[in-house]
């Protein structure tokens, strides 16, 4: 096996730099303000906020007087941490960081992610565009082909909710939309005795994927409530923006799309690569996470998975 | 060949000839020849690859994404615990996961350390995790029903279809865990580049069985 020689690795490095360098640019350009984000995170409060993150996988820490911190397994919670409790009302931020995530497997030492992300604090529901402009511009840039899925946790929140369920079904639940299982998903309907429109909802979720007229056609025989109703015109906002700005062609909308963290509460983002088997962009509107800090601020972001992308550009 | 090619993993043994059969049966896979020794086939009508692996491997080609769909039993699914999309059940390949040993055996001394026997040690950890059962596992690869008898384990947790190999050495079912049968599983990645294409596949296989039953 040969190994990469000095030459080589500065030749690498250099390159890293650039496309590194073409990120940062991008943000820059709309205002966005690196920052520096704590290593540390409260284990209780994190695995609080998640309900449904394998405990298994965090890297744990103890320190002298018995606290359990964790070597942060995820970038966002960690921010707000920091600005939350000092937010004050009517304000903007927006913030960026190229840094490191860490989690751990069975039998295989800390993984550590490098990671490009970023946050837009305060300002409106409009922000959504922007920041999916920052994300289909960071890819058309690195010329990687993409395809975005777009969910939006509103509208699952609220048909969870409408379902009443006990916290671990809940959490049964969402492991069965989390792997598209349609065949577990159908007698979780049966031995709940879900009726009439939540168990059409459920029955079709699946199927509530593609272009939004597709969904919005399938949705046309059941009562949604507001706030499904509000995630849909939310969506359609973001579809007429991205028709008029010509970026349709690389967008999934997927009504059952999940994130593995509990936190989002608005539009969710997760980006796909070819090659590589995992999602290397996720993210989304997270304002009730804000809440458990505090106060509830209007926020957005998401990040990439700088080791996969980099491997791929290079 | 080409970037929208489906490589679909299958396994090798009896599931494998199941699989094949159930995706024949829906005009797929016929040039794939389960007899020969060759790995890898291609099926140039529906622009389908086929890979034939151990069964065990087929969750880690799928999950690595250089399988974009795969049949495997549930059990090993359960065993391997990966972020997969499982998107069709199969029909075939039915049996459960049970804890066997001697009949009349008590399994829930809660204070002692349970021996179990398995294939499977993620599976029986859960299992008895959430019974609150303190358990040593014994990994063993094959001939699972020897360890009790030889003294290697309390109990053991295995697949059982119809129970004669149990019932051939002195051994039942002690509890049922979970059914399985066999799944269509798809790698998350390209379920996003080939929706159309594994779509049109389970629509398929689902209308066959909708005749089969």
């Amino acid at each position: 096996m040969q190994y990469l020689n000095i030459n080589e690795l500065s030749e690498r490095l250099i390159k890293k730099n650039e496309v590194l360098r073409c990120l940062e640019t991008l943000v820059n350009e709309k205002g966005y303000i690196k920052v520096e984000p704590d290593y540390f995170e409260p284990y209780e409060r994190f695995i609080q906020l998640n309900k449904r993150i394998k405990k298994e996988t965090m890297v744990k820490i103890q320190s002298l007087d018995g606290s359990i911190s964790l070597l942060r397994p995820d970038i966002t919670t960690n921010l707000m941490n920091l600005i939350v409790p000092i937010w004050s009302k009517d304000n903007a931020l927006k913030i960026y960081y190229v840094t490191s995530t860490f989690r751990q497997n069975a039998n295989e030492p800390i993984l550590e992610t490098k990671q490009f992300g970023l946050e837009y604090l305060g300002g409106k529901i409009e922000n959504d565009r922007e920041i999916l402009f920052l994300i289909l511009s960071i890819f058309k840039s690195l010329n990687l082909d993409f395809i975005l899925e777009i969910g939006h946790q509103k509208f699952l929140n609220a048909l969870f909710k409408s379902l009443n369920l006990s916290e671990t079904k809940e959490v049964q639940l969402k492991d069965i939309i989390n792997d598209k299982n349609q065949f577990e998903l159908n007698r979780f309907i049966k031995t709940e005795s879900i009726t009439g429109d939540n168990k059409y909802l459920l029955t079709k979720i699946f199927q509530l994927e593609g272009s939004l007229e597709r969904i919005i056609e399938m949705l046309e025989t059941v009562k949604l409530n507001s706030v499904m109703t509000d995630a849909i015109n939310e969506l359609r906002l973001i579809k007429n923006y991205l028709a008029n700005e010509n970026l349709l062609h690389a967008v999934t909308i997927d009504l059952s799309s999940l994130s593995s963290y509990d936190y989002y509460n608005g539009v969710t983002f997760k980006g796909y690569i070819k090659n590589v088997p995992f999602a290397i962009l996720s993210g989304g509107r997270y304002d009730m996470l804000t809440k458990e800090f505090g106060q509830e601020v209007p926020a957005i972001g998401f990040s990439i998975d700088l080791n996969e992308v980099l491997k791929e550009v290079l | 060949m080409s970037t929208n090619t489906l490589t679909i993993a299958l396994p090798k043994g009896r599931l494998g000839v199941d699989a094949l059969n159930a995706l024949q049966a829906v005009g797929y896979g016929q040039t794939v020849d389960l007899q020969s020794r060759q790995l890898i086939f291609y099926d140039e009508l529906n622009d389908v690859r086929y890979m034939i692996v151990k069964p065990v491997d087929v969750i880690t080609y799928v999950y690595e994404g250089v399988a974009d769909l795969g049949i495997i039993g549930k059990d090993s699914i359960m065993e391997e615990d990966k972020d997969i999309y499982e998107i069709l059940d199969l029909g075939f390949g039915k049996c459960k996961f049970a804890i066997a040993g001697y009949p009349n055996q008590t399994i829930n001394p809660k204070d002692e350390v349970l021996k179990v026997a398995s294939k499977y040690p993620f599976v029986s950890q859960k299992y008895f995790q959430a019974k609150e059962q303190k358990i040593e596992i014994i990994k063993l690869n094959g001939s699972v029903e020897l360890a009790p008898l030889v003294g290697l384990s309390d109990v053991i947790v295995d697949i059982v279809e119809t129970g004669s190999t149990l019932k051939a050495n002195g051994l039942t079912i002690l509890e049922d865990m979970f059914d399985i049968s066999a799944k269509l599983i798809s790698n998350r990645v390209s379920y996003r580049f080939k929706t159309s294409k594994i779509i049109d596949l389970v629509q398929r296989l689902n209308a066959y069985m909708g005749i089969q039953l």
